[in-house]
């Protein structure tokens, strides 16, 4: 037969393999819901995207996400499964814990594009010795002697990681890999660098500042 | 036979059967004090939570109705007076319910024209109504109701979507679409047919059109139909998982429309194709062969599909929404819509290309190289 689509796609609908725990008829691997008996099912091994019910893209419609999740985790509500028995209620707050995870991942670009290299399986997991513009920041960093010097770092740093990302973007659209590998050693080492310029800004703060920054107010 | 008529209405998703079986089982008027009362109640008011996490809503604002088809006329019953302002690509309960409504005006392409609803809503009276669907039955061109909206409140007047058929097909927050009203049925999203809802704002002030008793909260009369109601609990809260499945339905759908599209050539025109649609609806026109003829021909080669709305067939009538879009009645008459669902299969996809194929090469003389 002609005009079969790619089989491979379609690996989650119920073929009789996957069994609700349950009744024990034939479920899904997407499926959040037995459509035999209603139950709700286990946390099945099926990626972010499936979970959120989006295409498979590295450009995913934020909005389609933010509503996907909304009206995913809405229906897992805990309250919703209130009456029902333990069983249930495990997998329920199971699926819940899942669906915000893989939210978490495909909503934050950065994770996302690291998941899309381990996904294709392009992950490197060279360590690297840091990109040339971390290691510049890095030493600026070393010798910074006040709160506005540490301000100038983490602007540089915050405005290379936005190029940053928008170039790990192109390079994962473009399937370069290695490019991307780079591009995420780099990202890595920025946004590293942004975490440290908060830790010495409050060190370098004078000590009435500082301690309304940290302690805030008893 | 296989079933790809969706749209008109969607078998029930085996829970959902058993459910309503159950409630049949049990009786109990949910409005009685006693124990029987009691329990048909907690039966619906579970239901209502479902359907109302369905469209992003509290408990209490959602009516149970018989239908879309009440749900929309209770609308306009219920808002005596008021200006109303509809689409012209509108399903005929709406269309019917208004006859005097000013009808906003969609683009070749299908979707609503927003600057020309702009300058309509400019100069409508204040508090007008305005009702647009969300999804098009015929065509499932997902039409820009939150942007509608906007516009609605900027010119002080009230926005409904009859989100029918968008239910289980797209995401639906009432809060994000920026309604103050939204109509649902059950039959759409596997649930039993003969029950419907009506969301309401919080603050909407609606006048019942059924009097009588104080169900509902005195905003539709009437005892509640409990075994429909629980039915479509069960439903509104499998339909996530349709929303999960969006994105097999769509290759699905593409891959019977590029199919079909290589088949027929420039003689097959699909309706919508720039347009935003949602993945379950292919409609497509064969100008020359009447939306009838073909329809017959498909359900002799096994394949239930339908002439546009289920409200049409039976019919012999021009697709009102095709018209709408500016289409010839050549084409607007020639128009079939195939819509997938919950339980389409790639095998049903190949069936339907198959007689479809058969179709094209008994009415065309000289089909193209490319059916071989």
């Amino acid at each position: 037969m002609s005009n079969v689509v790619g089989m491979n796609e379609f690996v989650g609908m119920a073929n009789g393999n996957l069994h609700c725990w349950l009744c024990q008829k034939a479920v899904s691997t997407r499926a959040l819901f037995c459509h035999h008996c209603g139950t709700i099912q286990p946390v099945r091994d099926i990626d972010h995207f499936a979970r959120l019910g989006l295409e498979r893209r590295i450009d995913i419609d934020m909005d389609l996400l933010d509503h996907q999740y909304a009206a995913l985790s809405r229906t897992l509500d805990p309250q919703r499964f209130m009456i029902r028995g333990m069983g249930e209620r495990g997998h329920a707050a199971k699926q819940l814990e899942a669906l915000n995870v893989s939210y978490e991942v495909l909503r934050e670009p950065l994770r996302r594009g690291r998941y899309w290299l381990e996904l294709n399986e392009k992950m490197s997991n060279k360590a690297g010795d840091g990109h040339p513009f971390v290691k510049e920041l890095r030493s600026e960093l070393d010798i910074a002697a006040n709160p506005a010097h540490c301000d100038r770092v983490a602007q540089r740093a915050g405005q290379a990681l936005e190029q940053g990302i928008m170039g790990l973007m192109q390079a994962l659209r473009g399937q370069k890999w290695q490019e991307a590998n780079a591009a995420l050693l780099e990202l890595d080492g920025l946004e590293a660098i942004l975490g440290d310029v908060r830790t010495r800004r409050l060190k370098l703060m004078p000590e009435k500042e500082g301690k309304a920054g940290v302690v805030g107010v008893d | 036979m296989i079933y790809m008529d969706y749209n008109a209405t969607t078998p029930m998703k085996p829970a959902v059967r058993a459910a309503v079986l159950e409630a049949m089982e049990r009786y109990g008027n949910p409005s009685s004090v006693h124990r029987y009362g009691r329990i048909a109640r907690r039966y619906v008011e579970e239901a209502r939570a479902a359907v109302a996490a369905l469209a992003g809503v509290k408990p209490a604002q959602v009516i149970f109705t018989s239908s879309g088809t009440e749900a929309n006329n209770m609308i306009f019953a219920g808002l005596p007076g008021t200006h109303f302002i509809t689409s012209a690509i509108e399903h005929d309960s709406v269309l019917a319910s208004t006859p005097n409504a000013q009808r906003l005006p969609v683009t070749t392409d299908g979707v609503i024209d927003l600057s020309a609803a702009e300058q309509i809503l400019k100069v409508a009276p204040t508090q007008s109504l305005i009702s647009v669907m969300l999804v098009n039955n015929e065509t499932g061109i997902i039409q820009p109701v939150t942007e509608l909206a906007k516009l609605a409140k900027a010119y002080g007047h009230k926005m409904h979507t009859d989100a029918v058929q968008a239910a289980g097909k797209l995401p639906i927050d009432f809060a994000d679409l920026g309604v103050d009203f939204l109509t649902l049925s059950a039959h759409k999203i596997a649930g039993p047919q003969g029950m419907g809802a009506l969301i309401v704002s919080e603050k909407a002030v609606l006048q019942p059109m059924l009097r009588g008793g104080g169900q509902e909260m005195n905003r539709r009369a009437g005892t509640e139909n409990v075994a429909g109601i629980v039915g479509f609990g069960v439903a509104a809260q499998l339909a996530v998982d349709d929303l999960r499945d969006v994105p097999q339905q769509s290759l699905l759908r593409d891959e019977l429309q590029k199919s079909l599209q290589d088949i027929a050539g420039s003689d097959a025109i699909v309706i919508g194709v720039k347009a935003p649609r949602v993945a379950n609806t292919l409609c497509i026109a064969m100008p020359g062969i009447s939306s009838e003829t073909q329809v017959m021909a498909m359900d002799l080669g096994g394949v239930a599909v339908s002439a546009g709305s289920a409200c049409s067939s039976g019919k012999v009538k021009v697709s009102h929404v095709l018209r709408a879009m500016g289409c010839d009645d050549d084409v607007a008459g020639a128009a079939m819509r195939i819509s997938l669902g919950w339980k389409t299969k790639i095998s049903d996809i190949n069936l339907c290309i198959d007689a479809w194929r058969s179709l094209y090469q008994r009415t065309h003389k000289n089909p193209q190289s490319a059916a071989a």
